[in-house]
This record gives C-alpha cells, structure tokens and sequence, in this order.
C-alpha cells in the first residue's frame, strides 16, 4: 500500500509569511513548471544515473520548500538510491516520483492557488 | 581632516550604511528565485548566478559584501568559487545554503575558512527567518556594530525537525 500523500502547510504558510502571498504563489508556479521540467529530464536519462540523481537532488529541496514532503521523501530515496538501482528500479522509482507529483500538481490547483492568493 | 578625505570619509560610510551587495549562486531556478526574493525583502541588492563559471566571472568583476553558495551546482562545487575568491582577496561573508548533508557543509565551511572567508551554513529546505537573521548580522557588522540578534546551534537544530516534519502541522492530500 502506498504511504499517503502527504503536505505541510506550516511549510507553505512559512513562505507566504516570509515572500507575502503573491510572493509564495509565484514561488509555486515556478516549482511546478521546474519540476514538470525535470521529470521529463529523468524520463529521458533514465539510464544515465547521475543525471537522475541531480534532478531529483533539486526536486528534494523545493518540493520541502513548497511543504510537498511526499514528493520531497520520493525525490530523496530515488537521490540516494540511483546509483545502486537497476535499470527496472530507475524506471519504477521514477514512475513514483511522477505520480507524487501529479498528485501535488493536483493539489497545489486545488487549494494552493486560491489559498495563496485569499492570503 | 582635507576637502577630499572628507568626501572620502562619507563615501566609506555611506557604502557601509547602503544595503548589502549579494551573489546569490544556485544552479536550481526555485532556489534562485527564493533566496532573490527573501533577500530583497531583507533590504539587499542581489545578482544571480546559475553556475561555479558564472559566480566566479561576477565575483572577479563585482564587489560583493556576502555570497549565498549552493554546494552542488552542474557545472562544479560551490567550494571552487570560495577557492577562486580567495585568489582574488574576496572580503566579504559566505552563506552556505545546500541540501547536501551536515558533514559536507561543515567541510565546505571549514574549507572557506581555511583560505580566510568567514562562512555561516543552512540546510535546504533554508528557513527564510533564519537567512533574515544572518543579513542583518552582516549589515549590522559592516558598520561595526554588534550583531543585532544571537541565535546558533539550538536555532538551526529546530528549524531542522521543523522541515523534517517533526513539528509542525502535516496534512493529507487528497488522493
């Protein structure tokens, strides 16, 4: 069974207090658009682990920012991982980064964006 | 004290009171545009570079008060630019700001010190009100004034379980 979905919205309330909520909310789009950006990446280098390794490096540190900690969890273990995972695993754990984000990329249209901008 | 050195005098003080120059380097667009925008809002001047290349052009062309440095960038390791800094007498602060783990941002640290560039470190995901902290210290010490807040390992430490998820509010999405 897969572990929930999971997203901390002390992380995002953080940022919209620190940048204002025009500040987050435009934080958020340039991660979703990055991050759409570096799954293709991986999509394309599944075979080249370093590239994967890097992509899901970044992708770690910004989904935490924007509070997605399930994506981040998902970005980690495929970061630490890539190098001892077989060619079937890359594939797999980057089949799951994919779905984590679809999911965040669901939510943050959901209620990220009308939250930001109700702030 | 003549004409000139007067005016001179009032230059110097006036660049230690104006804000503080940053070199925000980071191969990562969101953490570009993060660090940007909260060091902006600290009152800071900033320039970008997304590359090791790009930060050392700029810091061997530009005066800089303090460089905000990623670790891992694409082209390099963030402790090439300090090394490069050095070589030009570079005598401004250094903030680290890496998701790497602890151990490697101690050694960069311990790395730039060693060539003689006062470096701070933050773990990614950066705790904006922390970076706030370490700005103001910067600019309250350039005008040789004490620092204006004192935090330190207890700080870092629960902003740390704070992104780790151990405080804070955690919610489910939606499937």
């Amino acid at each position: 069974m897969n572990a929930p979905p999971m997203f901390d919205e002390t992380a995002f309330l953080s940022l919209s207090a620190e940048l204002g909520a025009d500040g987050a909310a435009e934080i958020l789009e340039i991660f979703l658009s990055d991050t759409s950006r570096r799954l293709e990446v991986i999509a394309c280098s599944r075979t080249d682990c370093s590239v994967v390794k890097r992509q899901a490096h970044s992708i770690k540190s910004s989904a935490a920012t924007l509070g997605f900690l399930e994506l981040s969890g998902i970005a980690r273990e495929l970061e630490f991982g890539a190098e001892s995972a077989s060619p079937e695993q890359l594939h797999q754990a980057a089949e799951t980064l994919r779905e984590a984000f679809d999911k965040a990329l669901g939510f943050a249209e959901a209620e990220l964006r009308q939250k930001a901008w109700r702030m | 004290m003549s004409d000139v050195s007067s005016v001179l005098s009032l230059d110097s003080q006036t660049e230690k009171r104006g804000p503080l120059r940053l070199l925000i380097v980071d191969d990562d667009v969101v953490q570009r545009e993060l660090l940007q925008r909260a060091s902006r809002l600290a009152g800071c001047e900033t320039v970008l570079a997304p590359s090791c290349a790009e930060a050392v052009r700029l810091v061997r062309s530009m005066p800089f008060d303090c460089v905000i440095l990623d670790l891992e960038l694409e082209d390099g390791d963030g402790v090439d630019v300090c090394r490069a800094m050095a070589d030009i007498n570079y005598a401004g602060a250094v903030i680290i700001v890496s998701g790497t783990e602890s151990c490697r941002r101690s050694t960069a640290r311990a790395v730039a010190r060693s060539v003689g560039i006062e470096a701070q470190s933050l773990p990614k995901p950066v705790d904006l009100s922390s970076l706030r902290v370490c700005l103001a210290n910067l600019g309250k010490g350039r005008q040789g004034l004490p620092a204006i807040h004192a935090w330190g390992g207890a700080a870092v430490g629960q902003t740390v379980a704070g992104h780790r998820g151990q405080a804070g509010r955690v919610t489910n999405m939606p499937a």
